[in-house]
């Protein structure tokens, strides 16, 4: 009901990818892939960039998009590792839980913080969203070199019960992808806030017209932004037990990759959560499969070669869907639209 | 010298920008105002100002290519292991040539996909950013090349100008500049005294009209994506031939003072504005501000914090400019997708 | 030849213009020589064409001639603009002859329209917004002299030599983007004109423009139809047509309705040949609205710097109210004012006598204040989604359970209803809204509001690029709404219209309130007249 059938058949080609590339995997390599350890470890890997593809995407839906990610994951847990590494104290205990505990909220307003920033840059100043994002991005890398000198923050085991734990043999930090991604969806096609963000991404001026409040929903759009990336900081530092500013180099443009291949259209207005999931898991499918297949320590860059590839043939794929309607678009099959007020459609 | 009565608003306050940022830290620092000291800093400016030029070709036409650092790492190692391969011997001018080659190629690539595919050309130029270096590191190799052909040694030792210095000892500027500079002036020269040039403004201020014109709106665009992607090639191949060494992993990291420069030089994102010489004082500003943090022993560290807000500072002037901050308005065109037509 | 117009005012002492005395110009002029033949330079017979079972034109035929100023007149949706694309060449007619010169060019592109001295001026003007004035004038032409180099100077000496014959100065170095809308137009002019443009046409040239720019803008024409350019002057502004045109060719629903000289016809003939009597004379309104002492709306003082000054007026629950006059007038700006997009600077505004403050969106929704946009396409609708979905935008409170889920069944049983109540015709709520019609997709955008249920609903245009037959649909949804004590504010140029369906009726002209009508004791040829009446 959200847009037209073209998402979910989107939604089904995805899904017969993903079952063609793990039955595929499967048989060439059944020990390996298919193995419990294996299976975990995509999961557990998917984690991270899966909470920040969740994050480009639902900016994407508004006809913009968030480049600061990784940057404010990164100096959230470069904010938080400094924090524990200054008040921890040596022994374990309740102390260090309650700690924890404040650590985790400071991480997420960091976040948030940082998403405010955003939201208040792109909705209040008016700045274009890549421009924005791109400023905000240097920002926080600076601010996160400056906290930790260049180095790397090492040692810092609070968060590591979350890494390394897991319930129903499902490793925790995909449990908290999995359930971001549910609530995000929910809220998305459920909640007047989701459809409203649909609206607009799909056309600001009816938005604005039709009463939609534009400043409320850019602030809390990139808020969100922030705190996913947030959250994706902190489970890389509970798995890593370390924190630097270069941590995930290319994973802003693995997490565009993956919300585009997953259906969002970057001109905002379309594109379904689950399309984003099913993308995380193909491609994380896809990058074990590579890993395993060519034994060689080169296959990341097989793999920068594939992403490039498979993007640019997914935007082959999507055609004019992602040309921006209205204004100066190569048109989408519709009814022409004027631009001056004072003239109807004229025939 | 009197500025031309239409001398740019926006350029010309960089000019003040980086006349004053100069004074300060020459004050500072007596050492600025040496010879040694500019000539390294025009230097410094080659790369990021080939970069740069080609980024804001782009921007004019109304789209957004963000795979130069590829280009350049691929028109380098591509070109040193082709004349390792062939022609060792090579003079510089036969290297030269075959790096430019190489960058023309890929940037019309980069142009054929983003008219072709109608996707916005940011989302378009990171695929090919991320192919084109997949593609050299995976296909070609990874390792370092010291042995690069003994034209790239000579011309490195190569400078055009040799000054004395306060102390006697002589400095010279470096030939790369040389090629810098005469670049710039070719871009300039083309981009305001030809028919092309200024179709290239005519595409990213109003592409429709431009279509009505008679001007081939594709045409311009990808020839702006292919000479972009020929600076950025030749701008690798000078990194290459400055450090005597080909790293096919080199030249990440300076993505964001390429964008910066060329939008604190004037260049709107938007497209159809700015002018090549306020992305060379863009390029400049950058350049001095990077250099004078570390001459007044500010941590390198706070280098990103100050051009990422230097940049949110460029962005935002033309916004002040503009009296009160009615967002909505603004943000048309400034979103993920470029106006311009859906084929940038 | 043209007809002498003893109205014509002198430009010399007007700000920001400085005259170029026809003396001194250049005697040089941009007519091409071509001999003065039997021929008319441009004539169209029985051009037709249709749009997917929508016929845009049926048969329509007419000439111009050298050195003459036609005006091409009629409603949006009358088929003006067709066949202007249709004789640009950037259409192609189904059926019909286009004759440039005697010669047939119905087969010719776009581009050899223009080698033929044929030009459109669009509404938008196609300038490039970046360059510079002098730039837009010769850069086109260097262009088209497949030019490499560009000369600037010999391209900025002709632009001046094009300006002066215009008997304009503007500054060649400035931004398109900054010069003011007069300018823009100038500069649109002199490109057509360096390009040795022999017939312009412009399309709705006055749109933007203050009355006194309007003049300007005419005596540009009548300068330039002096040195044997021909004009198609294409509008539906009765009074501009009056002053400059020498012959009025009207189109209504496709077909020529009137051809004939302007010395031979008055504006109520014209009036009348553009609207024709497809809405039969008469009124809805039986009841008139209870007039309570507090009304409804009332609206003081309210002022928009450049836009609109000192509008005041009332409007009592059930009330209908018509905002008329020509275009330019401010009305758009007034409701939009109202409706906080933007909010006005200065003024007052009470619901039931209570003052409240409307700076956006939002609060005017929370006031109770509903508007439907001119471009419902573009501003009202949101093409992609469902006609449920549209429906729905305003109405969410009710359709959202109390932990705010939004309830589907609900959300489809509202969609239904509305449906129902306003005919909207399609076979499912799930279909893209932009499968329907003009008049269904703008029963959407009524919905949509509707089931907002506003105090005060503003409809601008409401019944532009509706066809005949869907017009009393629309008006009828109106006056239920009146019956159901909504305050509704329509702003229509259509004056027959306006006197079917509303009590009062206010003229504004150039941002103010000129004069108000109660309808049932005036007529539809007095209002016309207020409306077109010259400035004192």
């Amino acid at each position: 009901m959200r847009v037209l059938q073209s998402i979910d058949s989107r939604l089904v080609t995805l899904l017969l990818a993903a079952i063609l590339i793990v039955g595929t995997l499967g048989m060439v390599r059944p020990d390996t892939f298919l193995s419990p350890l294996n299976i975990n470890s995509m999961l557990l890997q998917s984690s991270v960039i899966g909470l920040l593809s969740l994050a480009v995407a639902v900016t994407m839906l508004t006809g913009g998009i968030d480049l600061s990610i990784n940057a404010t994951a990164n100096v959230t847990s470069i904010v938080v590792a400094t924090l524990l590494s200054k008040t921890v104290p040596a022994e374990g205990g309740n102390a260090t839980l309650a700690i924890t505990a404040v650590a985790l909220v400071v991480g997420l307003l960091v976040g948030f913080g940082c998403g405010l920033f955003n939201g208040f840059l792109i909705a209040i100043l008016g700045y274009s969203p890549i421009l924005a994002t791109l400023g905000t991005m240097t920002l926080f890398v600076g601010i996160g070199t400056v906290l930790t000198g260049g180095n790397t923050l090492f040692g810092i085991s609070a968060f590591a019960a979350v890494g390394r734990g897991s319930a129903l043999g499902i490793p925790l930090p995909a449990i908290i992808f999995l359930l971001a991604a549910l609530v995000l969806s929910l809220v998305l096609e459920a909640r007047r806030f989701g459809f409203y963000l649909y609206l607009y991404g799909a056309n600001e001026s009816a938005a604005r017209f039709s009463g939609i409040n534009e400043h409320r929903l850019i602030f809390s759009v990139y808020a969100v932004s922030g705190v996913l990336s947030a959250v994706a900081g902190l489970i890389n530092l509970g798995v890593t037990n370390s924190a630097n500013v270069d941590y995930g180099a290319s994973y802003v443009l693995l997490a565009i990759l993956i919300s585009v291949l997953g259906g969002i259209s970057p001109s905002g207005g379309a594109g379904r959560i689950i399309g984003v999931v099913l993308a995380v898991l193909i491609l994380q499918f896809l990058s074990t499969g590579l890993n395993l297949v060519f034994q060689s320590g080169g296959s990341n860059f097989l793999k920068e070669f594939a992403w490039g590839t498979i993007l640019l043939v997914v935007l082959a794929i999507g055609g004019r869907r992602y040309s921006r309607p209205g204004r100066a678009s190569k048109g989408r099959g519709q009814t022409p639209r004027t631009v001056k007020a004072g003239s109807a459609v004229a025939l | 010298m009197s500025l031309p009565r239409n001398f740019p608003r926006h350029e010309g306050i960089v000019l003040v920008t980086v006349i004053l940022l100069a004074i300060a830290v020459g004050t500072i620092n007596r050492e600025f105002f040496s010879f040694f000291n500019i000539f390294s800093l025009l230097k410094n400016s080659t790369i990021i100002g080939l970069f740069a030029v080609g980024f804001f070709l782009v921007l004019v036409v109304g789209g957004l290519d963000v795979s130069f650092t590829s280009i350049g790492v691929v028109g380098m190692y591509g070109t040193v292991k082709l004349a390792l391969a062939f022609y060792p011997g090579a003079p510089f001018v036969i290297l030269f040539v075959v790096a430019a080659l190489i960058g023309a190629a890929l940037g019309l690539i980069n142009g054929l996909l983003v008219t072709r595919l109608q996707a916005p050309s940011l989302i378009v130029t990171l695929g090919t950013l991320s192919l084109y270096r997949g593609f050299l590191l995976y296909f070609i190799g990874t390792k370092w090349i010291r042995e690069v052909p003994t034209a790239m040694v000579e011309f490195n030792r190569t400078n055009v100008l040799v000054m004395t210095a306060a102390n006697g000892a002589k400095v010279g500027l470096h030939i790369s500049v040389a090629i810098f500079l005469a670049i710039v002036a070719i871009v300039f020269l083309v981009l305001r005294y030809t028919t092309l040039g200024r179709s290239l403004y005519a595409v990213g201020g109003n592409p429709v009209a431009a279509r009505r014109m008679g001007i081939n709106v594709e045409a311009v665009q990808t020839l702006a994506y292919c000479t972009a992607g020929t600076l950025a090639s030749i701008a690798g191949f000078l990194s290459a031939v400055r450090l005597r060494l080909a790293d096919p992993q080199s030249l990440t990291g300076s993505e964001l003072d390429v964008i910066a420069a060329a939008v604190i030089g004037g260049a709107a994102i938007t497209g159809g504005k700015g002018s090549v010489i306020g992305v060379f004082l863009g390029v400049l500003l950058i350049v001095i501000t990077n250099d004078s943090l570390i001459v007044l022993g500010i941590p390198a560290a706070w280098q990103k914090v100050a051009i990422g807000v230097l940049l949110l500072v460029a962005i935002g002037m033309p916004l002040l400019a503009r009296g009160r901050f009615t967002a909505s308005q603004v943000r048309t065109g400034g979103g993920l997708v470029r106006v311009g037509g859906g084929s940038t | 030849m043209k007809k002498e117009n003893p109205a014509s005012p002198t430009a010399s002492q007007d700000r920001g213009m400085r005259q170029v005395s026809s003396t001194t110009s250049s005697a040089r002029l941009f007519v091409e020589g071509t001999p003065a033949s039997d021929q008319p330079l441009l004539r169209a017979v029985d051009l037709s064409k249709h749009y997917d079972g929508v016929t845009a034109l049926a048969g329509v035929s007419f000439e111009v001639g050298t050195a003459e100023i036609l005006a091409l007149a009629g409603e949006n949706g009358s088929g003006k603009s067709t066949l202007i694309r249709i004789i640009a060449g950037v259409e192609r007619a189904n059926e019909g002859t286009l004759f440039i010169d005697g010669a047939d060019w119905t087969g010719r592109s776009p581009i050899e329209r223009i080698e033929a001295g044929i030009q459109v001026i669009y509404q938008d003007f196609a300038l490039f917004p970046n360059l510079s004035a002098g730039e837009n004038i010769w850069l086109p032409e260097q262009l088209h002299q497949r030019r490499r180099l560009a000369a600037r100077s010999a391209g900025v000496a002709m632009a001046q030599r094009v300006l002066s014959e215009v008997g304009v100065m503007i500054e060649l170095d400035r931004p398109v983007a900054e010069l003011p809308v007069w300018q823009k137009q100038l500069v649109a002019i002199a490109r057509a004109l360096v390009h040795d443009a022999r017939l312009l046409i412009m399309d709705e040239p006055t749109t933007a423009l203050t009355h006194r720019e309007v003049q300007h803008l005419f005596a540009v024409i009548r300068r330039l139809a002096g040195r044997g350019k021909s004009f198609i002057f294409v509008s539906h502004q009765l009074q501009e047509i009056a002053q400059i045109c020498d012959r009025v060719v009207v189109l209504r629903n496709g077909s020529k309705t009137l051809d004939a000289p302007m010395k031979d016809l008055t504006n109520i003939q014209i009036a009348q040949a553009m609207t024709g009597r497809e809405i039969a004379p008469g009124n809805y309104r039986r009841t008139p609205p209870n007039s309570s002492s507090v009304p409804l709306l009332a609206v003081r003082g309210f002022s928009r710097d450049g836009e609109y000054h000192d509008i005041n007026f009332t409007l009592a629950a059930g009330e209908v109210l018509g905002f008329v006059g020509l275009m330019g007038a401010g009305r758009t700006a007034v409701v939009k004012g109202l409706f906080g997009l933007p909010p006005a600077d200065l003024g007052t505004i009470e619901i039931d006598g209570r003052p409240i403050v409307i700076r956006n969106v939002s609060d005017a929704v929370r006031a109770g204040l509903a508007y439907v946009p001119e471009d419902r396409l573009s501003e009202g609708l949101f093409l992609d989604f469902s006609i449920g979905d549209n429906i729905v935008v305003r109405a969410m409170e009710r359709l959202v359970t109390k932990t705010g889920w939004i309830s589907g069944p609900r959300k489809v049983k509202e969609a239904a209803c509305w449906i129902d109540r306003l005919s909207i015709k399609t076979p499912s709520s799930r279909l893209p809204v932009s499968s329907l019609s003009g008049g269904n997709q703008q029963r959407v955008v009524l919905a949509k509001w509707m089931a907002a249920n506003p105090r005060v609903l503003i409809l601008n245009r409401p019944t532009v690029g509706i066809d005949v037959g869907s017009k009393p649909g629309i008006h009828q949804i109106i006056m239920e709404l009146a019956a159901k004590k909504v305050g509704v504010i329509v702003v229509s140029d259509d004056v027959p219209e306006l006197m079917l369906i509303c009590d009062r009726v206010i003229v504004m002209r150039a941002g103010a309130i000129v004069a108000e009508r109660n309808v049932s004791e005036s007529s539809e040829k007095e209002i016309t007249q207020v409306v077109t009446e010259s400035d004192p």
